[in-house]
């Protein structure tokens, strides 16, 4: 038995060892983390990681995971996309636009592309504990998050070692009380995503920057017949019609064929809406 | 309690102390302990579904020392009546109430009757399946006087509830596992040895293979109408991964958890994608199930030392029911048919004990005849296994329509890099496997140096770590 015991201790010493060397390498290289981590936010991190990238473009893409299905994180042309998910949260979001734009003075238009549903994340999504406290509750973020915001992540459980990096690069997420699924059939803005659009808008309107909210094309069976009054009178009451100025106007509806789920779209579709929102809404935006 | 959650990792080191530091001087106590931690286990989902587990125990126990005080045919057969009845009946009422209701329902619709009996809403008690096989396979053995019954109710209900085994096998005979409660255990550094490698192995295959391939099987089933046809072959064939890995991984997880409480269960899978056919194939898969479709219901219905109509009758009839035990619904009914159609010819040419020895016995590759059938083999597990994961028989046809006629030889619409990823995993596992494939699981490395095994264990482990999957948690057989 002793022999087992002492096998087992030595096993697991030479395993801790192995994953810190492992932690240590990765953590301090973020290409190596992209190409050998697992982890289900890597879009979140990298993007986080890209915000602190020099670029000559004008135009910054920001969104949820069908956008980034559309457009690419990193520079191409003439738009940068630090496009993550939807379980970034708003928060999130505004985070990376700040740390870009701070970084960047060029920069003269922050794109929104997000997907109506997408609004709804209130800081308390299953995924929430992956793609936004792991990526961005860092000492060095404290202060952009909100007394409100704060509140939320404060029912979170096991938040203070979420910057562990064996928990950080890992999948794995405390079990905790969260919202099954996003609501399909009704569009509406959560609070934590109307106070944060909020200042996102007050700092593009510091820093001289045109900044709106287009929609990625939708299901047109899922999506075509739910009303945008809700979502509408929620951008009156908070001020935020120069931001949703185009929202409505931008909602194309494509048949499902062109979709691998609700929201996701296969390459067909991909190729369909690049072709539509790019040519409309990045290449021309001074349309606008 | 799953084998793959934190609830577990200090669960089992907690038992395994207590068991051999406090409570290894008395036997009794032993099997206290297993049975209370047994409990436990299983209570942590529901507590109170242990009800069904006491109330299997108690009826099989006391049927057990009924049928030793009477040698009278007509008693004796009227105990066995009462354990089938209560057995089989927990089944039915959990599992099978609601399909055979809805099908009454629609078959009389059919006729031009109609009626409305009510259906139940319940949960299906994790498990069911398997410690209702368990108990069941005491009563017949008692009955034919295969073993004798026990009067340690300690050590007969923790047999039933043995909690490495409990809630999804493997399914273990009275003769083989009740002898070792009574006999006295003791800890054989080897055996845990290996037994903690199993256990290793075993969440290897359940975090990343299958529930890496969960994610893209779920997408691919959910939505197959929007699809084309290579992204559905390509979901069918991380399919018929996910679920090897699925349930195999649990039985590795099992038998090692035994194997550190001094115990030896009977193996479920000899690496049955390696089979050249269909027949080595239902010899290497879920071997406690099969073994005992073959004992308690294929051999007393003749076998296959009957006329050749009765042999094609016995083995429809098992398969059948091996379908149904799977679940309540068509498709399973479907997924057990198909397998007997592949299964039949085989055994009327005389050709199902073809392939008995290990593949490419004492040589690194198979030659290219043992290679194309294993790939058939393969194929033709594929095309059940989309009965098997699809939701209807409906919703089977039209995606097995949909694989061959919409875009077969395109590319795959799945994630590249996830579905790269996916394959370098698979890669892992059948490489480990066809290496160790005459010994008990993949990760049976004892014959390798020291330093060799620390190597190969550190890369498993850091394989796990980096890349399981906590998005499907759940063993897809837990709900058979």
């Amino acid at each position: 038995m002793s022999r087992f015991l002492l096998k087992i201790f030595i096993y697991f010493i030479y395993i801790t060892l192995i994953l810190y060397l492992i932690q240590i390498t990765i953590w301090g290289n973020p290409i190596l983390f992209r190409i050998i981590s697992y982890n289900i936010s890597n879009a979140v991190f990298s993007s986080y990681y890209l915000s602190k990238k020099k670029s000559k473009t004008k135009t910054l893409i920001l969104g949820d995971s069908v956008c980034r299905q559309l457009y690419l994180q990193g520079e191409h042309g003439n738009y940068y996309s630090l496009a993550s998910t939807q379980a970034a949260t708003m928060v999130g979001h505004y985070i990376v636009m700040k740390r870009f734009c701070d970084y960047n003075n060029d920069v003269d238009t922050v794109i929104l592309v997000y997907h109506p549903i997408s609004f709804q994340n209130n800081l308390d999504l299953k995924f929430t504990y992956s793609h936004f406290i792991k990526p961005f509750y860092l000492h060095e973020n404290r202060k952009l998050i909100s007394k409100n915001a704060q509140r939320l992540i404060a029912s979170i459980p096991y938040t203070y070692i979420s910057q562990f990096p064996y928990i950080k690069m890992t999948n794995w997420n405390p079990h905790y009380s969260y919202l099954e699924s996003l609501n399909y059939h009704k569009f509406f803005i959560s609070n934590i995503s109307l106070e944060y659009l909020s200042y996102m808008k007050e700092y593009c309107k510091n820093k001289h920057v045109v900044f709106f909210v287009i929609a990625p094309p939708l299901r047109k069976d899922l999506y075509k017949n739910i009303p945008l009054s809700h979502l509408n009178n929620q951008v009156l009451e908070n001020d935020l019609e120069s931001v949703f100025k185009y929202y409505e106007s931008s909602f194309i509806f494509l048949t499902k064929e062109f979709f691998v789920d609700e929201m996701h779209y296969t390459h067909k579709g991909i190729q369909i809406s690049k072709r539509l929102l790019i040519n409309h809404f990045v290449f021309n935006e001074k349309q606008y | 309690m799953l084998f793959n959650s934190i609830d577990f990792a200090i669960f089992l080191p907690i038992v395994f102390i207590i068991y051999w530091f406090f409570t290894n001087k008395n036997l009794k106590i032993q099997n206290i302990l297993l049975l209370t931690a047994s409990y436990v286990f299983y209570g942590w989902w529901n507590w109170r579904f242990l009800s069904l587990i006491m109330l299997s125990s108690f009826v099989d126990y006391f049927v057990g020392i009924g049928l030793s005080k009477t040698h009278h045919p007509f008693k004796r057969k009227r105990l066995l009546l009462l354990s089938i009845i209560v057995n089989i009946g927990i089944l039915g009422i959990f599992k099978y109430y609601n399909f055979f209701v809805t099908n009454f329902i629609f078959a009389f619709k059919y006729f031009g009757i109609t009626f409305n009996p009510k259906t139940i809403n319940i949960i299906l008690p994790v498990g069911i399946s398997f410690y209702t096989f368990q108990t069941l396979s005491y009563s017949l053995d008692v009955y034919k006087n295969k073993i004798k019954p026990t009067r340690d109710i300690i050590a007969f209900f923790a047999f039933v509830s043995f909690f490495p085994q409990l809630v999804a096998g493997p399914i273990e005979r009275a003769s083989n596992l009740l002898p070792q409660f009574f006999k006295r255990r003791h800890f054989n550094y080897a055996n845990a040895m290996d037994g903690t490698r199993q256990i290793l192995w075993g969440l290897f295959k359940k975090m990343v293979i299958a529930d890496n391939c969960a994610v893209i099987v779920n997408s691919t089933f959910s939505n197959y109408n929007n699809l084309s046809g290579s992204s559905l072959f390509l979901g069918v064939f991380f399919f018929a991964f996910q679920i090897y890995a699925d349930f195999s991984g649990y039985s590795d997880i099992a038998i090692g958890t035994a194997r550190l409480f001094g115990f030896n269960l009977m193996r479920n899978f000899a690496f049955p994608y390696f089979s050249r056919d269909i027949a080595e194939f239902w010899r290497r898969w879920h071997i406690s199930l099969t073994t005992w479709f073959r004992d308690y219901i294929y051999i007393p219905l003749g076998g296959s030392r009957v006329n050749k109509w009765r042999i094609i009758r016995n083995v429809f009839i098992i398969f059948l029911i091996s379908g149904f035990w799977h679940g309540a619904n068509w498709t399973f009914i479907v997924w057990g048919i198909i397998n007997a159609v592949f299964f039949i010819p085989l055994l009327l040419l005389n050709k199902n004990r073809n392939n008995i020895a290990i593949v490419a016995n004492n040589k690194t590759l198979p030659n290219i005849r043992e290679f194309l059938g294993i790939l058939l083999t393969f194929f033709i597990t594929l095309f059940a296994w989309v009965f098997f994961r699809s939701i209807t028989v409906t919703d089977a046809i039209h995606y097995l329509y949909r694989m061959f006629f919409h875009g077969f030889f395109t590319i795959p619409q799945q994630g590249k890099w996830v579905a790269l990823r996916l394959f370098f995993f698979i890669i892992i596992l059948l490489s480990f496997e066809w290496k160790n494939r005459k010994r008990e699981h993949g990760l049976e490395i004892s014959y390798l140096p020291q330093w060799k095994e620390f190597i190969v264990l550190g890369f498993v482990f850091i394989i796990i770590f980096y890349f399981h999957s906590f998005q499907g948690s759940d063993f897809i057989y837990f709900q058979f």
